[in-house]
């Protein structure tokens, strides 16, 4: 998987206006139309507290080779306006490499911004604007292509696309509002701040964001029915369910809060049909007792709970990874479950479709952790592998006269009937009970049906999925979740500085895999753990977990600042390993 | 909806406190238009909103000093909203986060019609002579406003269509 | 209303009102809400410190930090239960408990149902938009059964919510519907509510004119209700059986007891007492 990293292209740029100019608008539309010539990339935004008319900043990534997060700095930087830009400037970082473009007419470029000491030109975006009846997003749209060498073709189509509702009369007014913007952006003198267009597009590319990629995920594995409460930033996740489930059959039921949708999905699940519900921190805190009946009870469920700026009402627009705790501990009682994370946008399709497959699988709760970085960033990303986890239970459909439920098997799972087949009736229950399903206080049933519970999930061989391991060395970074992207990428640089690290970046976070672990680190001396919460919440279930003879240090800081590539290799490098 | 102005006035005192509520009242809603649109970065129609609280303020200022000279008592609190909100008062809905200085200043014309309509209507149906003379020249004074303010939408003209055209979908907060 | 010495109002508007500017659209209802608010609360005359402004989650839950009392930005849903909290342990104090729709009806419905039931000395008010604004624009328990969204492609399908019904049935004190734009008014009715004893709740029809733009036309269909109010259940739900939901006024003020915390300060003990029960 590693590229040669001399052939490995990147800019980040970032589009920056006020007061329903449309920069986010303009960001969509030059990503898009990267995406279409071939490139890759990631498309985040960050906004001002308004609902509407507020400060907005697009920020995009476009590479030659696929790249799984954010790069260090932004070269370019497009000014409409510098409204509360201070609001911002922490997720604007610039070098003195940096090209800065800025509309007289939006006000002198703030000390916060200048001090990086990038290259500032003027170029008079909203004049020009109006000189022509055009809007301004369209001209810094002329104005960006032309810098960073985006072809006017692609351009075209996106925005016909993209207006095609406003009417032709639309679109050749913006037509001639982005030429209008080229024309001046050739006045600039020639930048390095240029992309390289691959000759052609090699194999399909998709622009999806993490939510959407969740819920293909989940529908892939089999998902027919979905019940949710609206919350930032899972939101999506249900959205796009909304229809997708009903053009395959399936159903999403709004539902009046989470305690409601963790018990329906139970329901639905209970009755066969295999069920899953979407939802963030606030929402998962409120759904522990019901996910804890879906241990107790053996029913299968997925959770997929995109993460957010905690404690309690937190930071909703901001990401952060602080849901792992309670992903993992939040459940009353000895509630052993699922708890798995996906590694990027791309990868919320595959670690949901193959959490469903485990939970259905397994009769269990799985918590599926993702989170508002790669939930609503849109990625641009080759067509992801087909896999072939799908929804399977273990089901007895000609239960005999002394069938079980909860029957003590070897593996644990035991083969469990589903309303509609005779003879298999059962009360399932959130209280204890013996083999046949009645309700026990003996400490005998309690016992097995406790070690049962356990066994099946410790039991289970999950392959090459629980981790993605790549790289050698007597460094290991380890990370889950979200920080992979930012991991992987810092361990390209110092591979190709001639320093060698490994990267284990955590799928299956529990059941923990001791032996897994133990083969990836070998020869492993030292140990880096990156991630984005404040209380190094993987690092201390890392070392609650594994036997780990090496040297462990964590890396990890709370959102909203995103842990960028530079930044762990540097850390790294402070060690002196070479 | 059961808007009732208060038309029938006992005395020049009651007339001239209602007339300060109103000016009052009108400029504070200026007041708190511009606020809103700061938050929401439009320059433009919050510096216009602040002048026409300004002017308000000076209206209102001038009816306090015609209480003053002729010894009446200052106007107890609730006269502010004894009725419903005032004839000069914009309503709230009228904003809209893109609006340009020429909307602003429709919301303004309309606010001061209103108003001299208001005035006039009381020198019309007032059974007191005092209240029906004092009510006339202040209805005098509105008309003079309204030209004002046709004159300064002059100088600002009205957007294109699709001026509220905002491609970028509303941000969420919670 | 009168000005005489004894009830003259010392207090603007004004004074109840918080530095923090709004972030609701420009045009939304609510910012009428809390002229409406702030209107009432100086004409009450009460001191900005005794007074408690509780919400929950959505973009009326906001209000609390645009006024000038003490507040509490909940849990989605929860401020009945907070709210009850803070007055059932400081009576003292004038509690007013805002949100929206959704944050009301939904996730807050069993709140809502027992609130009205406890009768604690409350003051409820709703800021209905029949929609969840500030998750972009989802069905709310008051919105339509065929109002497309995201999540409800082509309709939720469900009877909404009955506020005014449902409040009478729990055993609400005081039941009342206002239109944000009638700012005077709402604020004349927000006062009665205050000053009536036990729950009190006002739906207050507050338009958002970012995902329901179509309700800016709510101010052609509201009127007064014909009748005033009445403190027979009977005749209210009858009248709410011909309900349109424009109706706007005060519709039932009973009365019921405010929930008695049985606090009888006759009959205190020192607490070493307690330990007497013990003794062998």
């Amino acid at each position: 998987m590693d590229q040669q990293l001399d052939q490995f292209r990147s800019i980040s740029l970032a589009v920056v206006g006020s007061g329903g100019v449309g920069a986010m608008t303009t960001g969509q539309m030059l990503f898009q139309a990267a995406a279409k010539t071939g490139l890759y990339g990631m498309f985040t935004r960050s906004l001002g507290p308004q609902i509407r008319g507020g400060e907005a900043a697009a920020l995009l990534r476009l590479t030659t080779e696929p790249a799984a997060g954010i790069d260090d700095n932004y070269d370019l930087l497009v000014a409409i306006d510098w409204k509360n830009i201070e609001r911002f400037a922490a997720e604007l970082p610039l070098t003195n490499k940096s090209i800065i473009i800025s509309d007289p007419k939006g006000g002198e470029v703030p000390e916060v911004i200048a001090k990086s000491g990038a290259q500032i030109y003027e170029l008079p975006l909203a004049a020009t604007a109006r000189s022509v009846k055009g809007r301004v997003n369209m001209v810094v749209l002329g104005v960006v292509s032309t810098i960073i060498g985006l072809p006017a073709q692609a351009l075209e189509t996106v925005l016909r696309e993209t207006l095609d509702r406003k009417g032709e009369d639309a679109i050749q007014s913006s037509l001639v509002a982005v030429q209008e913007g080229r024309n001046i952006a050739e006045s600039l003198p020639e930048t390095d701040c240029k992309i390289e267009i691959p000759a052609e597009v090699v194999g399909t590319r998709w622009v999806l964001s993490g939510n959407e990629a969740a819920g293909f995920g989940a529908i892939k594995a089999g998902i027919r029915f979905v019940a949710a409460y609206p919350i930032t930033p899972g939101t999506e996740v249900l959205e796009w369910m909304a229809t997708s489930l009903r053009k395959v059959g399936g159903a999403l039921v709004q539902a009046e809060d989470e305690l409601a949708s963790i018990n329906m999905v139970i329901g639905g699940s209970y009755a066969g049909v295999p069920s899953l519900t979407a939802t963030s921190g606030p929402g998962l805190a409120l759904m522990t007792e019901g996910i804890g009946l879906a241990v107790a009870a053996e029913v299968p469920v997925v959770i997929v709970n995109v993460q957010r700026g905690g404690p309690s009402t937190g930071i909703p627009t901001k990401t952060e990874q602080s849901d792992l705790n309670i992903a993992l501990y939040g459940l009353h009682g000895d509630a052993p479950h699922l708890v798995l994370a996906a590694l990027d946008v791309s990868d919320c399709l595959f670690t949901t479709q193959w959490s469903v497959y485990l939970a259905e699988k397994l009769q269990t709760a799985a918590i599926v952790l993702s989170d508002q970085y790669i939930g609503q960033a849109k990625a641009a990303i080759d067509v992801p592998e087909d896999h072939p986890f799908k929804a399977e239970r273990l089901i007895e459909s000609e239960p005999a006269e002394d069938y079980l439920r909860y029957a003590v098997t070897p593996s644990g799972v035991s083969p469990m009937t589903i309303p509609g087949i005779p003879g298999g009736q059962y009360t399932a229950d959130g209280l204890e009970t013996n083999q046949k399903g009645l309700p026990s206080t003996q400490a005998e049933h309690h016992g097995e049906q406790m070690d049962k519970r356990l066994r099946k999930l410790t039991q289970e061989n999950y392959g090459d999925y629980w981790a993605e391991v790549s790289g050698e060395g007597k460094v290991a970074i380890i990370t889950w979740g979200s920080t992979a992207g930012a991991v992987r990428e810092a361990a390209k640089r110092l591979r190709h500085e001639g320093i060698n690290v490994k990267v284990i970046a955590v799928r299956l976070i529990s059941p923990a895999q001791p032996e897994k672990m133990a083969e990836a680190l070998e020869g492993v001396s030292r140990i880096l753990v990156v991630e984005q919460n404040h209380s190094a919440q993987f690092c201390g279930f890392f070392r609650a977990n594994y036997d780990l003879p090496q040297k462990v240090e964590s890396y990890n800081r709370p959102g909203p600042l995103i842990i960028r590539p530079g930044e762990i290799a540097d850390k790294i490098k402070e060690w002196g390993i070479k | 909806m059961a808007n009732e102005k208060k038309i029938d006035f006992n005395d020049t005192h009651e007339l001239l406190s209602y007339a300060y509520a109103l000016e009052r009242e009108a400029g504070e809603r200026y007041s708190e238009l511009a606020d809103t649109m700061d938050t929401h970065n439009v320059d433009d129609v919050a510096g216009l909103f602040r002048k026409l609280a300004d002017i308000e303020g000076k209206h209102a200022q001038k009816i306090k000093d015609m209480l003053i000279e002729r010894g009446y008592d200052m106007p107890p609190m609730e006269y502010l909203w004894e009725m419903p909100e005032g004839p000069e008062t914009t309503p709230m809905d009228q904003l809209h986060y893109m609006m340009a200085p020429y909307h602003a200043l429709v919301l303004a014309l309309h606010n001061e019609q209103r108003a001299a309509d208001y005035f006039s209507e009381i020198a019309e149906n007032s059974s007191n002579e005092q209240v029906r003379v004092m009510a006339q020249e202040m209805a005098e004074e509105e008309c003079e406003h309204v030209q004002w303010v046709k004159d300064w939408i002059e100088k600002y003209p009205e957007p294109e269509e699709g001026w509220d055209d905002d491609l970028d979908p509303p941000a969420v907060q919670d | 209303m009168s000005t005489t010495a004894d009830n003259i109002i010392s207090h603007e508007p004004a004074d109840y009102k918080s530095s923090y500017k709004p972030i609701w659209c420009p045009g939304c209802g609510d910012y009428a809400v809390l002229k409406s608010m702030t209107k009432a609360m100086a004409t009450l005359n009460l001191q900005p410190e005794n007074m408690a402004v509780i919400s929950g989650i959505g973009c009326s839950s906001r209000i609390p930090a645009y006024t000038n009392c003490y507040g509490f930005h909940g849990l989605h849903g929860r401020s009945l239960a907070i709210a009850s909290g803070v007055k059932a342990a400081r009576p003292d104090l004038t509690v007013l408990v805002a949100g929206g729709d959704g944050d009301g009806f939904s996730i807050g419905g069993n709140h809502f149902l027992h609130a009205c039931r406890r009768n604690l000395d409350l003051t409820y008010i709703v800021m209905d938009n029949e929609v969840y604004g500030m998750t972009k624009g989802q069905a709310s328990p008051t919105t339509a059964p065929d109002w497309d969204s995201t999540l409800t492609p082509g309709g939720s399908g469900m009877s909404p919510f009955h506020p005014l019904v449902i409040a009478l049935a729990s055993g609400a004190n005081f039941v009342a519907r206002c239109y944000s734009g009638d700012v005077n008014e709402t604020a004349d009715i927000i006062v009665e509510a205050v000053k009536h004893p036990g729950f009190s709740f006002i739906q207050i029809l507050s338009p958002c004119v970012t995902y329901r733009p179509e309700q800016k036309e709510w101010k052609k269909y509201v009127r007064k209700a014909e009748l005033v109010s009445t403190d027979d259940e009977g005749r209210a739900a009858r009248r709410l059986m011909t309900d349109d939901g424009f109706n706007l006024g005060v519709l039932y003020q009973g009365t019921r007891e405010p929930y008695n915390l049985r606090h009888n300060p006759d009959a205190l003990v020192e607490a070493s007492e307690l330990g007497q029960q013990f003794e062998v």
